[in-house]
This record gives C-alpha cells, structure tokens and sequence, in this order.
C-alpha cells in the first residue's frame, strides 16, 4: 500500500481530537476535497457515545485506484489533542508523519518516542490571526493538504461551500486560514514526507456517500413516500435525509415518540397504500418485533431497516457490529413470511433501497433490510454512473390502484371474478356473493389488495386468524389453509432471492464467506493474501432470507476451504448457513470490539489460520 | 346535530354486515355500534370512505361487525395506525375505537401524544372500567378498591382521569358520553368527527358479565349532561373545562368538556402533504431530475 | 313491603322460577328501569299507577326529557347485570372462568315474567302502546307475556 514509483498508491491519514472539536466535520470536508480532487476514498469515523470529551478520530484512505475499505496503518495523524498522539502516534506506517500545534508541550517528544516524523506547527496562531482558535482545524487540513501533496484548491472550494451557507465572511477567513498553513507546509516541510499521494486519475465522476444517503436515495427514487422513525444511532441520519427534503420529495416524515409508534404509523400508512418504512437499531427494532407479526399476518408491505451497532442492549451505540442476524431472522412470535436482506456495499443498499419496496408490496409482507454503522456512516466514493436513476423500478404488483389513477386495465385484471361462488376454495375468485376477499385464497398465495376509499373492495384486517374475507374464524380447516398460504409467499420469494456474488477468480484454495459490510474489507483483503501466495476468492451474501439454499449449494461444492469472515461471537452467519443448507464452514474469523475490520486484520488471521493448519 | 348534513345518501343497511358480535347480551358495545353506524349515516360517510381502528379487547373487535374499511391491530396501538392512515390519506374519516385498558393502558403513551399531537381522527374509549376480554382484571380507570382477580384485596392504585390527562396533555376536543343514552352518544361522535383534530370520546360502557360494579344504574345515578345543568357552560374556558374533565365520583358529566377549534389538525402542516395525498404518489419516483439533482450534492 | 307489592313480586317470582325475593325484586326493578328510558313522560306516569306502591316509584322518579332509543341489548342490559355470575378463577390461564353465565334466554325469560306481572293491570291499548315503544325482539317478548 505504500508509494512505489510510478505505481498504484494510496495514502492513510487519521484526524484525531476530542469530541466537540469538529472532528467528523473536518474529517467528511477532507474526504471530500479528496474527491473532487478525482481521488477514490474511503473514510471511517471512531467516535464514543458523549458530546463532549472522549477521543474520537477520522480516518481518510485515497488512492487512485477503486477501493472498498479503509487501510491500516495510517501514514499521517492529524492531532487535534495530546491524547490523539498518545492513542495513534505508535500505530502509523513507517516514518509517518504527525501534524500538531507547536504549542502543545510533550507532543514533540511522544512523537518522536513512536517513531514517527514531527510537523509542529502554529496551527492556534494561524487560526487566531484571520478569525480565531476554532478555526484551527482548518489550518490542520491546509497543512495536511501540502504535506501529502493534494491540491489546495478543491479544500478551499469545499471550506466555502460549508461555511458559505452561513456567511461569507466566516468562508474567506476560513479559506485565508488554510491557506496559511499550506503555505507554511509547503515551505517548512516540503520533501520530507515520503507518503504523497498520486497524481489524480482520469476524471470519472464519483460521488462521495454514505451508507445511508445511499439507502435514502435509492428509497426516494423507488417511491417511498412516507417514513416514521425515532432516532436512534447509527439510524437517525435516514429519517433526517427525507425529513430535510420532504417538502421537495412530497414524502411524509414523522419522528415518532417511539419505535412502537413508528412502525405501528409505518403499517398505517402502508394500509393506506403508501409506500411506507421505518429505521431503527437492534434496540428499536426489538420494540418493533410484536407489530411485524402484525403485517405479516394482515398481509401488508412494510419495509424496515435495521443499522446494526454493538450489543446488547444499549452495548456500543456508535460503533458497528453484526450481531442482530439471528434475532432479524426470527423476529416475532409465531410464523409468518419475511424477507431479509443486508447490503454490503453502498451500490447494493441503495439497491435495496427500491427492491426492498417491491418485494414488500409483492408478496405484502415485511421486508428488513439489516445494516451496520460501519456501512451505515462511511462516507466512500462510489462511480456516479453506478445509481442510476432508469435501473430504479417501481413495481407495486397486486395492489390494486386507487380509482384516481389511470390504471383500470390493472385494476379490473385484479378484480377479475367477481361474485364468483367459490371464492374460498382456492380459485383464485376475490369477489364472493359480492363480498371482497382480501384475502383470497390464490394459487400463489397473494391476494389482490385494495387499498382504502375504494368502493370496490371495501375489507377490515385483523390480526387474529381470519378467513379469506377477513372476519375473525378459528375453524381449524380455514386456519390451516390460510397459514400455509402466506407460508406459501415464503417459498415464492426463495426463488427470487439472488445468490451471493462471487469475488476473484472461481478456483480458489482459500473462499472467504461474507455478508454485510464484511465484504469491503474482506475483499481488499484477497490481494494482501494473494501476496503470501495463496489463491483466495470470496463469496458475497446480500439476500439472506429465505435463504435461497438451491442456488448456494452448487456454489459451495466448489469450495475446497471456507473462511467466514463476521463481526459477532456467536459465528451467526456460520449458522445460518448451516441450518439451511447442511454446510459447514470451516474457520470463522470473528471480531465483536465494535470496530470495522480492517483488510490487514482479516488477511493477518486467515493467514495465521492457514498458517496453523499447514 | 351536525352542521354538515350531505344528502342522505347512505343509510344504515350499507353498514351492516352479516357477522354477530360476540359480545354478551345486554353489553354496552351494541349500542356504541349502532351509534357509530347512524353517525356516519348522518354526516352522509359511506363506507369506503371511513377507517374504523381497533385494539385488542372486546370493544376493539367492533371493526370486524360492521361494513367498512377497518382494522383490528395489536394491544394498545390503534392511534399510532391510525394516525399512519390519516397521514397517508387525508380524505379518508378515520375512527379509533378502543377500551380503557387499551387505549389508556398500555396505549397511554400514544394517547398523551395524539391528545398534543391533533391529528383529525375520531377517538371513542369504550370504558367500562374493567379488562374484560381477558375475563375480569382491573383497569387504568377501575377505582380504587375495586376487587378483581389481579386485585383480590382491591386495586390499590387511584384510577387515571382521562379526560383530565386529556385536557393536560392538549387535546382540543374531550367529550363523554354514556352507552345507555345513544342519541346522546351518536351526537357526541358526529360532534368528534365535524372537529377538525383530535376527538376523544369517552363513552360510558357497562360491562354486565364481569363489572358488577360500575352498571347502568352506577353510572346512570351520577352522570349528568352539562348542556341539561348547565346550560350557559362553555367548553373553550379552559378553566371551566380544567375542573369540568376533573369531575368523576358522585357527579360524572356527560357530553363536551372541552373544544378548542383554533388549533389545526395536525396534517395541515406536515410539508410532505403539501402536495396533496402519498398514495398516488407511491407509484412514481422523484423524477430523474431530482434524482440527478441529490447526486450531484455528494460531489 | 306492603301486600300490593309483595303479592306483584310473588306473581312475578312464580313467573320466572326464581328462588329468592331478591331476585326477583332485582329483575322487577331493571326491567322497570329500562322502561322508563323507552317510554315519554306521560307513559311512565300512566305505568306507574297502575303498578303497587314499592315499584311505582322506579318509574315516578323518572327524570323529565324525551324518550331514549335505545336498542335490545341496551334494555336487557341491566336484567344482565343483576343475573348472578358464577365463576372461579382461572389459575392456569388466568382471569375469570365462567361457570354459570349469564345468558340471553335467561335474560329474557326474567323479562318476560316481569312483563306478564305489568301487563295483568293494563287495559289492551295501554298494553299495545307500550309494546310500540320496545325495540327489536322485545315487543314479542311483551306480547307473549
């Protein structure tokens, strides 16, 4: 990863301070300043539960290649604090280098104790003389711009755009600050760094996304009108993205007064005919568990995300884990139809930002779609021409259309049958003695739903058993065929769940096994394997449940060694798929302190792993 | 009687569907039924134009015995449904009906805020002081010392005042009414539905199987109508109506505490409404235009 | 209680094959407060005349105001809270179970004997005016008693 001349390259940089003191800001305008400068990046942010105090740091990677991860060791430290030196100065790269205010006593000797290269410079100083003290993160980043080699103008064009909006006067004295410092970086410490970054690729437009700005979009474009929330970390920045951009949108948000409240709002809305979700983490999401038995047994879309955080309970709540699988999978009582999905790139979960909307309105039935804050919250550039705007679809299947929309061929395709004499014996008819069956019992198991305010199929849900017509019965024969038909939905979808994706070349010695998250990492991983000599692959899994076990199965025969690769203890994934396909994975690398695996620390384990059984 | 009378074109029959309650003979949820039908028979409602929300109780089964959209949800969450439904489609007339334990139990919280909140649905408590579906545990509003199988030696907690908490947590319109009385109680519901917000009604509801207690002579001997006692009470006096929802005991007023008509239903002001209902909007996306336009932010 | 009404009770406890004075004087006095929702002012006047001393006074304590129209199980309603529940606790599942409940046809049945009792000192017309004022199947009841 380090510069080899004329090479690929890519540069680490670490910002670090106390919280309050702009880090996550400082660290998401640099990220970006990378970006427009036509660099890949890759970022993550390490920050605590509290508002003030507490050591958080920002973690930047840019290269000019694709990347999918973040990289350890960082090469520069940006140190806000004293204590940033104490956490990072011994972790950076060989001769990396330590950006400080000159006046923080005993940093030049903690440096120098890690091994690590000195830039001190008078960042307070800097700041104080154009604006004042605050401003001196700004000069951190104009000094860190000429140390590495990045151009200062795309970080003065991101200064004033994030400062512009509140006042033009506080973007020049801002952009004056920068650069000063790059100036003096350019002349007290030029050449000494050996880490510089590349010149930029050839400009293809990239975008620089989160997680979850990449899910809310996607969301937006598939036609979600209407989501109710309550904030909880790492979800909150979703029910934010469509609160700020409701009135340009038309999507009705609600922050609820609760998670109970916000899904319960979500199934109302979503009778209503709404396109309707919720966001949560593991500990809203276990409020939400009873009402998801409810729209399942009613047979309404509901679409639900679920950020994974470390557990249990209120456990880590900034940072990421994968430990909700299990308890997704099997969430509520009873049994009724979900679906479960869980994105592992940006691309894939805004992917899943409009399937999830069509799977949920076509077998009507609760879609979750499981994150983590490692995918959730880092930013990362994406191609531009990767979310595409005509790859979107909007399918709202058997819903039958409101009167209001010119869509009668659909709607009277739906209707077909009415007064038919035997609706209940599985024809397919939804009209009998000219009562609406919402429930019909239909070959497939989905019956067309009609949608309040049409006169055409007026009905009420109930969550107790209930007969194709939707009134309460706890006859035994009813009760089975109408369990086994959304049951039956179960099968149906199995078949439209994709199979993992397979990374690197199919003959392998080595398969990694991912899903979520893992993937980034895990894939930019096979390369640093790759260089111990060792033919590693990896298989993906983004559609988790039903779990499609007939189209796995073929794929895992191939596979002469598996590693799982899964940030929880309990090796959930291992057991998933085990349980549903027989196959046993053959080591698991496993990881539950709440940080991202990094690819180093993967490759590091599957090797020693490898190493141990040779 | 309302104000807004539309021709009549409905009449109760289009209400009725073919399925018998199985509430016991006598309860007071027959009348509140009945009630319920002949108020969107007045206002001129027709079926398909009104959402009837339950809970979990024998009230709340009420949705599946008459002819309209309904929905009988889980324990103690037909508000926040409801409130989803009307933010999803405005137009539609939507009506919670609920018990006590349900809507003031463990629905309590979304009671406080739906009552602050003021969506325009329609709330009607069906209170009969007592969990009767699951055969005779007290209630939030069973008073003190009342002896059931979860309260052997007497509840020995105060009963809630929902009209007081009500009032408390900003409603804009408090309202009781008595099963035994159902033209009383049709005008209160069709009063609660012509509000432009949050209704609640609190209705008087006997149970005869499990509440030997509170019956219809209990609560006939100390209800009272205000407009029959107290003919020059106004119910915007927040004052008046402060001590009014307080009242409970000896002397139980019926019929509208309280009603503020200047506070707007809470739907009016929600900016993604601003263009009219979500639901034919559901099938289109935002158009390529905003779609490129939020791209373009994140470069 | 004076003869009057002891002997409309004992009529009225025949009637209906109840065991105990209470009972009966229980269902005498539901079925007359029900009554007195139904009928306007001057027919409860009217039915109070002809009634003895100890139950005319459900109906002369009747409060000025319209008639109420309330439905069948409203009427009956009071008839179901007097009649005697019987139950243990549930101790496996919870809550009450009933081991006598209440039913309808009881209900009815009471009403019916109490009806029989008021009908013998009304003249026809009377009779058929108040049946006019009963709701759903309970004007039957009435006319069979």
């Amino acid at each position: 990863m380090s510069e080899a001349a004329g090479g690929p390259a890519d540069i680490s940089l670490t910002i670090g301070g106390d919280a309050g003191q702009g880090v996550e800001s400082s660290g998401a305008g640099f990220s970006l300043a990378l970006a427009r400068a036509g660099y890949q990046v890759f970022s993550i942010s390490d920050y605590q539960s509290r508002i003030r105090g507490g050591h958080n740091f920002y973690q930047i990677r840019a290269a000019n290649y694709p990347i999918y991860a973040h990289s350890d060791p960082p090469h520069l430290l940006v140190a806000l604090t004293e204590e940033s030196v104490e956490v990072h100065a011994a972790r950076l790269a060989e001769q990396g280098g330590v950006i400080y205010d000159a006046s923080l006593a005993g940093v030049e000797r903690l440096v120098e104790e890690a091994g690590a290269l000195p830039f001190p410079a008078p960042l307070a100083e800097i700041a104080e003389r154009h604006g004042n003290r605050v401003m001196a993160n700004t000069a951190a980043l104009g000094l860190a711009a000429a140390i590495i080699g990045l151009d200062l103008a795309p970080v003065v064009g991101v200064i004033e755009q994030r400062f512009g909006e509140k006042s033009k006067e506080l973007a020049r004295k801002n952009a004056q600050v920068a650069e000063d410092a790059y100036a003096f970086g350019l002349e007290r410490y030029a050449g000494i760094f050996r880490y510089k970054l590349p010149p930029p690729p050839a400009a293809k437009p990239h975008i620089l996304i989160s997680g979850n700005e990449a899910f809310s979009l996607g969301a937006a474009a598939g036609g979600c009108r209407f989501i109710a929330a309550y904030p909880m970390t790492p979800a909150t920045s979703i029910l934010e993205w469509m609160t700020y951009r409701a009135k340009e949108l038309g999507i009705v948000t609600k922050h609820a007064e609760d998670e109970i409240a916000a899904v319960c709002m979500a199934i109302g809305a979503s009778f209503a005919g709404a396109r309707a979700m919720t966001a949560t983490s593991g500990g809203g999401f276990d409020l939400m568990v009873e009402a998801l038995g409810l729209a399942g047994i009613v047979e309404l879309p509901l679409v639900v995300v679920e950020v994974q955080r470390g557990g249990p309970s209120t456990g880590l709540p900034t940072r990421t884990e994968q430990s909700d699988l299990l308890s997704v999978i099997h969430a509520s009582h009873g049994e009724y139809p979900k679906i479960v999905l869980a994105p592992g790139t940006a691309v894939e979960y805004f992917e899943c930002g409009w399937r999830a909307f069509n799977l949920a309105d076509k077998y009507q039935t609760p879609v979750i779609v499981v994150a983590d804050q490692f995918l959730a919250g880092s930013p990362r550039t994406v191609p531009a021409d990767a979310l595409r705007y005509e790859s979107v679809q909007i399918d709202r299947a058997k819903t039958i259309p409101p009167a209001s929309l010119p869509r009668d061929s659909v709607a009277s395709g739906l209707l077909a049958h009415p007064n038919g004499s035997n609706g209940g014996t599985g024809n397919g008819a939804i009209h009998e003695a000219g009562h609406y069956l919402r429930h019909a019992f239909t070959e497939d198991g989905i019956s067309p739903r009609g949608l309040p305010g049409d006169p055409r199929t007026i009905h009420a849900l109930t969550s107790d058993e209930h007969d194709p017509e939707g009134h309460i019965t706890e006859n035994k024969e009813i009760r089975v065929q109408m369990h086994g038909k959304r049951m039956r939905k179960l099968e149906l979808a199995r078949a439209e769940m994709r199979p993992p994706s397979l990374i690197g070349e199919p003959d392998a010695d080595l398969t990694l096994i991912t899903w979520g998250s893992t993937v980034g990492p895990a894939r930019e991983a096979l390369a640093l394997i790759a260089e111990h000599g060792l033919r590693a692959n990896l298989l993906h899994f983004c559609d988790i449940w039903p779990f499609p076990a007939e189209k796995v199965m073929p794929l895992l025969a191939g596979v002469r060694r598996s590693i799982a690769v899964e940030q929880n203890y309990t090796a959930q994934f291992c057991r998933l798929l085990r349980m549903e396909t027989g196959y046993k994975v053959d080591h698991a690398v496993l990881k539950w302190d709440g940080r991202p695996f990094s690819p180093q620390e993967i490759a590091a384990s599957v090797l020693e792993e490898v190493g141990a059984r040779a | 009687m309302p104000e807004v009378v539309a021709e009549r074109r409905v009449s109760i029959k289009d209400y009725d569907n073919k399925v018998r309650p199985s509430w016991c003979p006598g309860c007071g949820d027959f009348a509140i039924l009945s009630s319920l039908k002949k108020a969107f028979v007045d206002q001129g409602i027709a079926p398909h134009e009104v959402v009837v929300v339950g809970g979990i109780g024998c009230g709340s089964k009420l949705p599946n015995y008459l002819r309209a959209y309904g929905f009988m949800t889980i324990h103690g969450r037909p508000l926040p449904v409801a409130t989803g439904i009307k933010l999803a489609n405005p137009d539609l007339h939507v009506v919670v009906v609920d018990g006590d334990g349900d809507g003031y139990g463990i629905g309590g919280n979304h009671f406080i805020h739906t009552c602050r909140r003021n969506p325009n649905i329609t709330h009607v408590v069906q209170n009969n002081q007592i969990y009767a579906l699951t055969k005779g545990q007290y209630s939030p509003t069973s008073d003190y010392g009342f002896v059931t199988t979860t309260s052997p030696e007497g509840a020995i907690e105060r009963a809630i005042n929902p009209t007081a908490l009500a009032f408390a947590a900003g409603a804009t319109f408090i309202a009781r009414a008595f099963s035994g009385d159902p033209k009383h109680l049709t005008e209160m519901i069709v009063k609660g539905m012509q509000h432009r917000g949050y209704a609640l009604i609190d209705v008087l509801q006997p149970c005869v199987t499990f509440n030997k207690v509170n019956t219809y002579d209990w609560y006939e001997e100390r209800s009272y109508k205000i407009s029959e006692e107290e003919p020059g009470y106004d119910p915007s006096d927040r004052d008046a109506a402060w001590k009014k929802a307080n009242e409970w005991g000896e002397r139980i007023p019926l019929g509208v505490i309280y009603q503020n008509p200047e506070i707007p239903p809470y739907e009016e002001s929600v900016p993604g409404l601003s263009g009219g209902s979500i639901v034919p909007r559901s099938y289109e996306g935002i158009g390529k235009e905003a779609f490129e336009r939020l791209k373009k932010s994140y470069m | 209680m004076d003869r009057d009404s002891q002997a409309f009770l004992d009529r009225v406890k025949q009637a209906a094959r109840l065991e105990s004075d209470r009972e009966a004087d229980e269902a005498v006095r539901a079925t007359l407060r029900s009554l007195r929702s139904v009928l306007d002012a001057d027919q409860c006047e009217r039915l109070a005349r002809s009634l003895p001393p100890a139950y005319a006074c459900e109906l002369a304590s009747r409060e000025p105001g319209p008639a109420t129209d309330i439905d069948r199980e409203t009427f009956i309603g009071r008839m179901m809270t007097s009649l005697p529940t019987e139950a243990l606790w549930d101790q496996s599942l919870g809550g009450l179970d009933l081991v006598s409940v209440p039913a309808g046809d009881e209900a009815a049945r009471r009403t019916q004997a109490v009806f029989s009792g008021i009908k013998a000192s009304l003249d026809a017309e009377f009779a058929e005016e108040i049946a006019g004022r009963l709701p759903g199947d309970i004007a039957g009841w009435f006319d069979k008693a």
